[in-house]
C-alpha cells in the first residue's frame, strides 16, 4: 500500500479480540434490542428489529466470522451500510474510534484460516495488540459460506 | 367564446390534449410506415380523436376547433371509407392540424378563447387534400416524443397567468405558413402534467409507508391510554383520515396503465402467427387500466406468455379451422378491467381449448401422475394440471413455446406479485385465462396470526375463511391420509399445514383445539393451522435482507402497530414447504366449465335469518369480518360497527326478506361491501364460495331485494340485491357515482367514452331534474345495467366509443332488458345511422348538439314526468 491517506475505523471487540469497520460504513450503535427471530434463516442472522420503520436483519458476527459462541450477553449492535441494505451486527463491546494510515495495514497472516480471508482487509499493529480489519461489503453479503 | 363551466373545459382540455397526443403518435407510426399511411385502426382511431375533440368544442361553441376539426375529419372519413386514395403526405399534413389545435386547446385552458392562431391556411390545405388536388406543402421535421423514463404525474393544472400580449408567434405573422411553426410539441408542463423521477416517487412511497406505521402505532396508543390528554382520540383520528387520503393519492401517482405491456400484444401476435402460418386477429381492451408501476413488471412476462401459447397451441392452422367451420381467421382478445378492487387480465382465444381427456393422458405419458390417480381428476382439476411443473401440452415443441417455460412458471410469478390465476375452457371452443392482480403491492391488508409465541402476517389476498376446530371436533373432523393431515369442511377436503411444524417452532398443546385459516393459492385451497388468530392490520411490505430472501416461506416483513417486527407469509411458499401437494385435491367438487354455454357466476353463499341460504355476487364482496357482537352500536336507528377508524353501518337481510329471526351469537360474521364507501351484511355464517350457471328462468318470482333463488347445495337459495338492500336500509348512504335516490325522479344511464362530453350533458341533465348515472364504455355501461337494481328510465349511448361501441352497448342492453328504453346520441349524422340502431333495438338516435331533443326524447318516455 501506497497511499499515505489516513483512514477512520472504528473498532469493536468480540471476546479479547479487536476488530475495525470502516467509520464511513458505520451508521450508529445501538443498545441491545428487542429482536424477531426469523424460522429456518441461517444460523448468523439471529433476527429482525425495528430501526425506525425500517426493518434490518441481525447478524452476529461471532458466527458470521467463525468465532467461539459468545458467553453472556452481547453489548452492542453496530448498524453498517451493507452492499444491498442496513445491517445490524451484533458485537460484545464497542471499542475507539482510530485514524489508521493505509500503510500501517499488513496483509492478514498465513496462519488465518481461509475461509476467513475474504472478510479481512488487513491487520494492522497497535499499542497492545492487533486490529483485524474488516471489509463491510463482504461482512454484509448474503452469501451463505459461513466458515465453520 | 363557450359559457360553460370551468369544470368541462378543463375536462374538454385534458381530453383533447390526451386524444392530439395519441392522433400524433398514429401519425409518427403512419410516416414511418412503408405505405407512408395510418392503416385501418389507425385511421378508425384517428377518426375516433378528431371526432371527440370536433364534437366537445362544438358543444362548447369553440367554433374555430370545430372548424378545423371538422375538416380533418371530412378528410380521415374519406379516406376510411376509401373514397379518397390515401397520399403519403396526408399524415403530415395532419400533424401540422394536430398541432395547431393542440395551439388553440392550450390558448382555451390559458383562457384566452381560441386564440389567434390563423387556420385559413390549414383548412385550405385540408379542403385540397380532400379533391385529391395538388399535393399538400411538404411537412416539417416532426417531433418524435422523447423517451418517457419517468411516470407522468397528473397535477392540477396550475392557473395559467394571463400575459397582456397575445401569443407572439400567432400573432406577429399571422399568415406565416405552419411549416414554420416553431416545433415545440411537449408542453405538459402547462397541461397540468409534470414529470417526476420514478425515485422520487419510490422514496415518497417508502415515506408514506413509514407514517402508515406511525400512525397504526398513535392509533394503538390513543386507544390504550383511556385517560390520556383530551383531544388525543380527535388529533389522532383527523392524523388518520389524513394519512389515509395521503396514502391513497400517493398510490395513484405509481399507477400506470397496462397499455405498457399491451402495447407489444398485436405486434408480437402478428409476428407469431406469420411465423406458425396462422391467420390471428387480437383485440386489446382496457388499456387505460392502471395498475401498480411494480405490477406492471410483474404482469408483463406471464402475460406474454400466456398470449404467446394461445397463438402457438391454442389457435388452430386455417386448415383445420375451415374443417371445423371455424372462420379462418382466429381471434385473441386481451381485456383489462377494474374489478372489486383488484385488477382483472382476461386472455381468450377461440382456438381448440383444452380437453381434460388427453390432459389426464399427457400427464400420466410425461409422468406428472398415475393412471389411477389421473383418471380420479375431476374434468376442472385436469385443467389445472397445465400449471403444472414438466407438463406441456404441444403436440410437438415449437420454436415458440417450447423454451422449458411453462404454465407452472407462469402462476409462480403471477402469485409471487400476489395475484391469481384461473383457467376457464371448453374444448374445440377456446380458452380463457384471467388474471387477478391487486392493485398495489406496497400497502396491503392483512391478518396477524400467531404460532410458536412469534407473530406472523398473511396477506388477505390469500384468506379465504378462518375456522376455529375445538379438540372434540378435531378429532372427528381431522383425518390422515396417507400420512397427511386433512380436515373435512363442509364436505371438501382440505390439507392442513401446521405453521408450528413447518417453520420448527415449538408446538402447543393439541388439547386446545385449533385453528385454521383457509388459504387460497390460485384455484387451490389449503387450512394453515395456527395457535391464535389476532386483528387485521394495513402493513408495509418491506423487503428481506438477502440471504433471507431465498427462503420460500415469507414474501417480507412488516413493522406492527406495536413496533414489534413481524413476517409476512407466502401463502404458495409455506404450502410447498410443507411438500404438500396443491395439484389435486382439496377442491370442492363443481361442476367443470366444460359445460356449454350459460353465464358463469361466482357467489359467496352465507346462512342468514334462522338458517336461510343466501347468496350473494362474489365481485360484490370486499371482505368477510367477524366482529364481537358487543361491539355493534346503535346510531340514531342504524345498527354500526367501528371499522378500521370509520364508522360502518350493519344491513340485515332478514329485514327485507322472509328469512326468519337470526338468533344472535358471540361473534357477528359480516360480510362487507364496498360501494365507495363501506357496509357490512350480517349473516349467521359464512358457507362458501360457489361458482355456477345461472339460468335466465332463475329471476322469476323473486321477491324484492333479491334477483333469483339459486339451487345450491341442494337447496333453494335467495341470491340477494345487495344493492338495494342497502339502499332501503341505510337511507343516508348515498354514492355519488349512483346519484342520489329521490323517489319519483327518473333515472337515466349515460355512456359516453369522452368524460367532457359526459360532464357536460349529464350536468344539463341534472339541472332538468334527472338522476343520471354514468359509464364511460360499453363494458362499465353493461356492467351496471346488471347490478344496478334500481329502476332505469333510460340508457343513451354514445356510438363511436373504443373497444365495445355504441351499437353493440344497445343490442346488449337490448338483449338484456327489452321494456329499456334505449337512445343513440352522436355527432354523426342521426340519418345515416339511425336505421342501424334502430334494428338493434334503439328508440331513436339524436344529435349531440340537440340537447333539447334529447330532453324531450326522454320527457316523451315519460322520464321527466
Amino acid at each position: 500500500m501506497i497511499t499515505t491517506e489516513a483512514r477512520t475505523w472504528a473498532t469493536f471487540h468480540l471476546g479479547e479480540e479487536l476488530l475495525a469497520l470502516r467509520v464511513e460504513d458505520v451508521q450508529e450503535v445501538l443498545m441491545p434490542q428487542p429482536l424477531t427471530p426469523v424460522p429456518l434463516a441461517p444460523g448468523y442472522v439471529v433476527g429482525l428489529l425495528n430501526l425506525r420503520g425500517q426493518i434490518l436483519a441481525a447478524v452476529d458476527l461471532r458466527r458470521r466470522l467463525g468465532f467461539p459462541p459468545r458467553q453472556g450477553e452481547a453489548e452492542n449492535l453496530v448498524v453498517v451500510r451493507g452492499s444491498e441494505q442496513l445491517m445490524a451486527l451484533l458485537v460484545d463491546s464497542i471499542g475507539d474510534v482510530l485514524e489508521l494510515p493505509e500503510e500501517a495495514w499488513r496483509a492478514p497472516p498465513d496462519t488465518l484460516a481461509a475461509a476467513h480471508r475474504p472478510y479481512v482487509h488487513g491487520i494492522c499493529p497497535v499499542e497492545g495488540g492487533l486490529i483485524l480489519g474488516l471489509r463491510t461489503e463482504v461482512v454484509t453479503s448474503d452469501s451463505q459460506e459461513v466458515p465453520k | 367564446m363557450s359559457d360553460a363551466d370551468p369544470e368541462t373545459l378543463e375536462l374538454f382540455v385534458e381530453e383533447s390534449l390526451e386524444g392530439l397526443g395519441r392522433c400524433e403518435q398514429i401519425l409518427l407510426a403512419a410516416e414511418k410506415s412503408p405505405s407512408r399511411a395510418p392503416d385501418a385502426a389507425g385511421l378508425a382511431a384517428l377518426f375516433r380523436d378528431f371526432h371527440t375533440v370536433k364534437g366537445t368544442s362544438g358543444f362548447l361553441g369553440l367554433n374555430r376547433i370545430l372548424s378545423l376539426g371538422h375538416l380533418s375529419e371530412d378528410l380521415l372519413a374519406k379516406l376510411r371509407d376509401g373514397s379518397l386514395p390515401a397520399h403519403p403526405d396526408h399524415p403530415g399534413l395532419l400533424l401540422l392540424v394536430v398541432d395547431a389545435l393542440r395551439d388553440m386547446v392550450t390558448e382555451v385552458q390559458a383562457g384566452r378563447g381560441e386564440g389567434t392562431r390563423d387556420i385559413r391556411e390549414l383548412e385550405q390545405r385540408l379542403r385540397a387534400a380532400m379533391e385529391g388536388g395538388p399535393a399538400p406543402a411538404p411537412a416539417p421535421q416532426s417531433p418524435r416524443p422523447a423517451p418517457q423514463p419517468a411516470v407522468k404525474v397528473e397535477a392540477p393544472a396550475a392557473p395559467a397567468p394571463r400575459p397582456e400580449a397575445p401569443k407572439p408567434d400567432a400573432a406577429a405573422e399571422p399568415a406565416a405558413p405552419a411549416a414554420q411553426e416553431p416545433v415545440e410539441v411537449h408542453r405538459e408542463s402547462s397541461d397540468g402534467s409534470v414529470r417526476v423521477n420514478v425515485t422520487v416517487l419510490d422514496r415518497l412511497m417508502n415515506l408514506m409507508g413509514e407514517l402508515v406505521l406511525a400512525r397504526n402505532q398513535m392509533v394503538q396508543l390513543a386507544r390504550t391510554s383511556r385517560d390520556g390528554a383530551a383531544g388525543m382520540q380527535g388529533a389522532c383520528q383527523r392524523l388518520s383520515h389524513v394519512t389515509s387520503d395521503l396514502q391513497e393519492q400517493i398510490m395513484k401517482t405509481r399507477m400506470q396503465p397496462v397499455a405498457r405491456v399491451f402495447e407489444k400484444i398485436p405486434r408480437m401476435v402478428r409476428d407469431l402467427a406469420r411465423s406458425t402460418g396462422k391467420q390471428v386477429q387480437a383485440r386489446i381492451e382496457g388499456t387505460a387500466t392502471e395498475i401498480d408501476k411494480a405490477l406492471v413488471e410483474a404482469i408483463r412476462d406471464p402475460v406474454m406468455h400466456i398470449v404467446r401459447n394461445s397463438v402457438d397451441h391454442g389457435i388452430e392452422p386455417p386448415e383445420e379451422r375451415t374443417r371445423l367451420g371455424k372462420p379462418i381467421e382466429g381471434r385473441l382478445s386481451v381485456r383489462a378491467s377494474h374489478e372489486g378492487g383488484l385488477v382483472s387480465i382476461e386472455i381468450e382465444d377461440d382456438g381448440r381449448g383444452l380437453d381434460p381427456v388427453k390432459l389426464r393422458a399427457t400427464a400420466v405419458k410425461r409422468g406428472v401422475l398415475g393412471a389411477a390417480e389421473a383418471e380420479r381428476l375431476s374434468d376442472r382439476e385436469a385443467l389445472d394440471l397445465i400449471f403444472r411443473p414438466g407438463f406441456s401440452t404441444a403436440a410437438q415443441v415449437t420454436a415458440i413455446s417450447g423454451r422449458g417455460v411453462g404454465m407452472d412458471v407462469v402462476r409462480t410469478h403471477v402469485e409471487r406479485a400476489g395475484g391469481q390465476v384461473e383457467l376457464e375452457s371448453t374444448p374445440g371452443r377456446g380458452t380463457t385465462i384471467r388474471l387477478k392482480m391487486p392493485l398495489t403491492l406496497a400497502i396491503v391488508p392483512a391478518l396477524l396470526v400467531s404460532a410458536g409465541k412469534q407473530r406472523f402476517a398473511i396477506p388477505q389476498v390469500n384468506l379465504l375463511e378462518l375456522v376455529h376446530v375445538d379438540a372434540e371436533q378435531a378429532a372427528t373432523t381431522i383425518q390422515q391420509v396417507r400420512g397427511a393431515p386433512i380436515y373435512r369442511l363442509r364436505g371438501e377436503v382440505l390439507p392442513l399445514v401446521h405453521l408450528t411444524r413447518v417453520l420448527r417452532l415449538p408446538e402447543r398443546d393439541a388439547r386446545e383445539g385449533m385453528h385454521l385459516v383457509v388459504l387460497a393459492v390460485g384455484s387451490r385451497r389449503y387450512g394453515l393451522v395456527v395457535d391464535e388468530v389476532h386483528d387485521t392490520e394495513e402493513i408495509v411490505i418491506k423487503p428481506l435482507h438477502g440471504a433471507l430472501k431465498r427462503l420460500p416461506c415469507y414474501s417480507g416483513a412488516t413493522v406492527l402497530g406495536d413496533g414489534g417486527v413481524a413476517l409476512i407469509l407466502d401463502a404458495a411458499g409455506v404450502a410447498g414447504m410443507s411438500g404438500i401437494d396443491l395439484g389435486s385435491g382439496g377442491r370442492q367438487a363443481q361442476a367443470a366449465s366444460t359445460s356449454q354455454g350459460g353465464l358463469r357466476q361466482s357467489f359467496l353463499v352465507c346462512e342468514a335469518g334462522d338458517g336461510q341460504p343466501v347468496a350473494v355476487h362474489l365481485g360484490l364482496v370486499a371482505r368477510l369480518e367477524t366482529v364481537p357482537r358487543d361491539s355493534i352500536e346503535r346510531l340514531a336507528g342504524q345498527e354500526v360497527v367501528q371499522y378500521r377508524d370509520h364508522i360502518m353501518p350493519i344491513v340485515r337481510p332478514e329485514a327485507l326478506l322472509p328469512l326468519g329471526q337470526a338468533q344472535p351469537g358471540e361473534g357477528q360474521p359480516l360480510v362487507v361491501f364496498d360501494f365507495g364507501r363501506q357496509v357490512g351484511m350480517a349473516v349467521n355464517k359464512v358457507l362458501d364460495v360457489v361458482e355456477l350457471e345461472v339460468p335466465p328462468e332463475s329471476a322469476r318470482g323473486a321477491p324484492r331485494f333479491a334477483l333469483g333463488r339459486l339451487v345450491i347445495f341442494q337447496r333453494s337459495t335467495l341470491v340477494l340485491d345487495v344493492y338495494g338492500l342497502v339502499r332501503e336500509l341505510v337511507p343516508t348512504f348515498v354514492d355519488e357515482k349512483q346519484g342520489v335516490d329521490v323517489p319519483g325522479r327518473r333515472r337515466v344511464l349515460l355512456v359516453d367514452d369522452s368524460c367532457a362530453m359526459r360532464t357536460a350533458i349529464a350536468g344539463y341533465l341534472r339541472a332538468s331534474g334527472l338522476d343520471v348515472l354514468e359509464a364511460s364504455s360499453g363494458r362499465e355501461a353493461l356492467r351496471e345495467l346488471a347490478q344496478l337494481s334500481a329502476p332505469l328510465d333510460a340508457l343513451i349511448t354514445d356510438l363511436e366509443m373504443p373497444g365495445m361501441d355504441g351499437f353493440a352497448v344497445i343490442e346488449a342492453a337490448h338483449a338484456q332488458r327489452p321494456e329499456l328504453p334505449v337512445w343513440a346520441w352522436t355527432f354523426l349524422d342521426p340519418g345515416q345511422v339511425s336505421e342501424r340502431a334502430r334494428a338493434l333495438g334503439a328508440r331513436g338516435c339524436i344529435h349531440k348538439l340537440q340537447r333539447e331533443a334529447l330532453l324531450e326524447a326522454l320527457g316523451g318516455q315519460g322520464v321527466g314526468a
